[in-house]
């Protein structure tokens, strides 16, 4: 992305409310691009649809949903007008059902700036105004000129006195910009970042299935039907020694798990290329993407929580990756703020622990000393493990009953990573912060400003009673709902102690973000 | 007029005429399981065994109502509410144990809510809403009407006190 140019602010002096101004001329493109982009599944299998038997004309339905599109689309640019007021921005748009909305910048938390390729091409953007009301943008504004756009993020930082206001000159602005980056990737980092995360798989699977929809069923079964009987029968007629199977068995999982690796490194490339995180006054600036770009930022004070993680394939290339949630719209299906959170997506465990020491400059990171689980946390944490596996018995029995035998080397694999993620896992309450770290094989340190937390819960299950342990539930705002924030296996008493002490603290406290 | 029967860090049962309405939700809950586990089960028997298929059904439904019913007053029986100067607790489950506390300070905003069999016996439901994720709505069912609003009162005016700078 380009630098900013000097952004053009309204002369807030002047009572003139500023000039109702309209979208990038050509913005109708990019609307009709995103809606079609919604329906292209259906309408590309109605355009290749093989069997109409009833005679209706589907493949016309394309070309009218495409006009309709488009119409809508001009009526759209036509009716959506927006003005930068003194205080807020208007936008009013709507043909038949009018809509004027107004918002304060006060409320705009985020303003994210992002092109993608044809985006590039015309020197456009799209610009949204994220608040904190959270699951949708406040205002999407497809397409803004890249000017008009970076003025806009602009202006929202000076209204909220993070920027020098007004920017005396071109010069002066970008410096205040854009200063030195706090993190970037490497180019080997952002390779390594493909091989630890693997997000090949994903994309691969996302290719077969586009692929699948696309082709005619027929084209498969036919294929399948020709090749089942003759090539096998072939195969198993000249009934080659195993060895050849074992070994072209081993030459294809290889030649998949390398064409996997690539696909990832080049989803990191696409995603990751030219990543630089900047500290902007009281906002974090994260810009990245090689093709498609994406400006986002963030105040730090909505950081809700922090989470460094580590896997077996982060600990071969001695790396971490570091996350937050925020206050700011935690939408699952957008990218943007998925991107946003992964704050620090690959880098050594030192600069992500001088970073966390940076940002959270109280907080004593890392902590000398964790406080333990529970003494018997290890067996509470085996047992489901080994009832399943005792489930999983008659099971193995039947498909082969020598493997029963290898029921003692399961239980004592069992216990051992359970022995190994309770002595792993452990807590700490220091300066105001709550610290936890969780798991051996896949390991997660969170931490917590004890402020940001909303509610919490005691939790004892009848099992929990038996091994003497509760566990302490922490609700904040925008965790993830899969990954709840908790403490498990905790001493009964410990944990009424903390939820004791956790309280005090938080009952002092007001909100902070 | 009933501040008086709050006592300040006491934990404090439900109103006791509000326990047939939990028996009732519960048996409701547990009914609609049993009809779902019961149908597939008595057609099963049916299939393979010389009886009518209503018959099972019959006694899985019977035996899911009477064990809501069962439920729903334990279940009753083991909430307690407590009201302190920093915030609410709410205790409820005694196999599943769960102590909730949420901060007067946290809360965003606040519910009472009463459906037709409540009003009748003066109960009401008071709702909590947090900023939270997880545990963003926390419920105390079937309190006493008036408890509900002093509870509804006491927090609301500690909301007040503390404005989120913005």
């Amino acid at each position: 992305m380009t630098e900013p140019v000097t952004p053009s602010l309204p002369d807030s002096d002047t009572a003139n409310p500023a000039q109702w101004q309209r979208l990038y001329p050509h913005s109708w493109l990019f609307m009709a691009l995103q809606y079609l982009k919604s329906v292209i599944f259906p309408l590309l299998l109605l355009a290749f649809a093989h069997d109409n038997d009833n005679g209706l004309p589907w493949h016309f339905v394309p070309l009218i949903v495409l006009l309709a599109t488009t119409a809508i689309a001009i009526g759209q640019y036509f009716t959506y007008r927006y003005r930068l007021m003194a205080d807020g921005i208007e936008i009013r748009s709507g043909l038949l059902q009018r809509n004027l909305r107004q918002i304060p910048y006060a409320r705009i938390h985020n303003v994210t700036v992002q092109q993608n390729l044809l985006h590039r091409l015309l020197g456009v953007a799209e610009a949204r105004l994220e608040s904190a009301s959270g699951t949708e943008a406040e205002a999407r504004m497809r397409v803004l000129r890249l000017e008009q756009a970076l003025a806009l993020e602009h202006l929202v930082r000076t209204r909220h006195g993070e920027l020098p206001y007004p920017a005396a000159s071109a010069k002066t602005t970008a410096a205040h910009a854009l200063p030195p980056p706090l993190f970037a990737m490497s180019a080997g980092e952002i390779i390594r970042h493909g091989f630890v995360h693997h997000q090949g798989v994903v994309l691969a699977a996302a290719a077969v299935s586009f692929v699948l929809q696309l082709i005619p069923d027929h084209w498969l079964e036919d294929g399948i039907r020709s090749i089942s009987p003759a090539l096998l029968g072939q195969l198993f007629a000249h009934s080659p020694p195993t060895g050849v199977y074992a070994l072209l068995f081993v030459i294809g999982s290889l030649f998949t798990i390398m064409t996997f690796m690539l696909l990832s490194v080049l989803f990191s490339l696409l995603r990751y290329h030219g990543f630089t995180l900047r500290e902007q006054g009281r906002r974090l600036t994260l810009e990245t993407g090689l093709f498609s770009r994406m400006r986002s930022s963030l105040p730090k004070r909505r950081i809700q929580s922090w989470q460094l993680r580590e896997g077996p394939l982060h600990r071969l290339f001695d790396r971490r990756s570091l996350s937050v949630a925020t206050a700011a719209g935690h939408t699952q299906g957008e990218t943007q703020t998925a991107l946003m959170n992964h704050l620090i997506p690959l880098a050594p465990p030192a600069t992500c622990d001088a970073l966390l020491r940076h940002w959270l400059p109280d907080c004593p990171w890392p902590p000398e000393h964790w406080q333990p689980l529970a003494r018997h946390a290890s067996w509470r944490i085996a047992l489901p493990n080994s009832l399943l596996l005792l489930a999983l018995l008659p099971l193995l029995y039947l498909a082969e009953p020598l493997l029963v035998l290898l029921l003692p080397a399961g239980l004592l694999l069992v216990v051992w990573l359970a022995r190994k993620s309770a002595a792993a896992s452990g807590w700490q309450l220091a300066a105001g912060h709550l610290l936890i770290r969780q798991g051996w094989w896949q390991r997660q340190w969170t931490l917590i400003e004890v402020d940001k937390l909303h509610s919490l819960t005691l939790k004892t299950s009848p099992l929990d009673r038996f091994f003497g342990m509760s566990t302490l539930m922490l609700d904040s705002i925008g965790t993830p709902p899969l990954r709840p924030l908790q403490i498990r296996y905790l001493p009964m008493q410990d944990a009424r102690d903390l939820r004791d002490a956790l309280a005090r603290s938080m009952a002092q406290s007001r909100l902070t973000g | 007029m009933s501040s008086h029967l709050v006592h300040l860090d006491a934990w404090h049962p439900l109103p006791v005429r509000g326990r047939l309405l939990f028996r009732l939700y519960s048996a409701l809950m547990f009914g609609t399981l049993g009809l779902l586990l019961g149908v597939p089960i008595g057609f099963l028997l049916a299939a393979h065994m010389d009886v009518l298929p209503w018959l099972p059904i019959a006694l899985c439904e019977l035996a899911a109502i009477l064990f809501g019913l069962w439920f729903g007053g334990r279940a009753h029986h083991f909430h307690r509410w407590r009201l302190d100067d920093d915030g609410l607790s709410l205790c409820r489950g005694r196999l599943w144990q769960h102590e909730i506390w949420v901060p007067a300070s946290r809360v965003q905003h606040l519910d009472i809510q009463s459906g037709p069999l409540q009003r009748r016996r003066k109960l009401a439901n008071l709702i909590i809403h947090t900023a939270g994720s997880h545990a963003n709505t926390i419920i105390l069912p079937a309190l006493d009407i008036e408890h509900a609003h002093y509870l509804h009162s006491v927090l609301a005016a500690r909301i007040g006190q503390e404005q989120d700078v913005d």
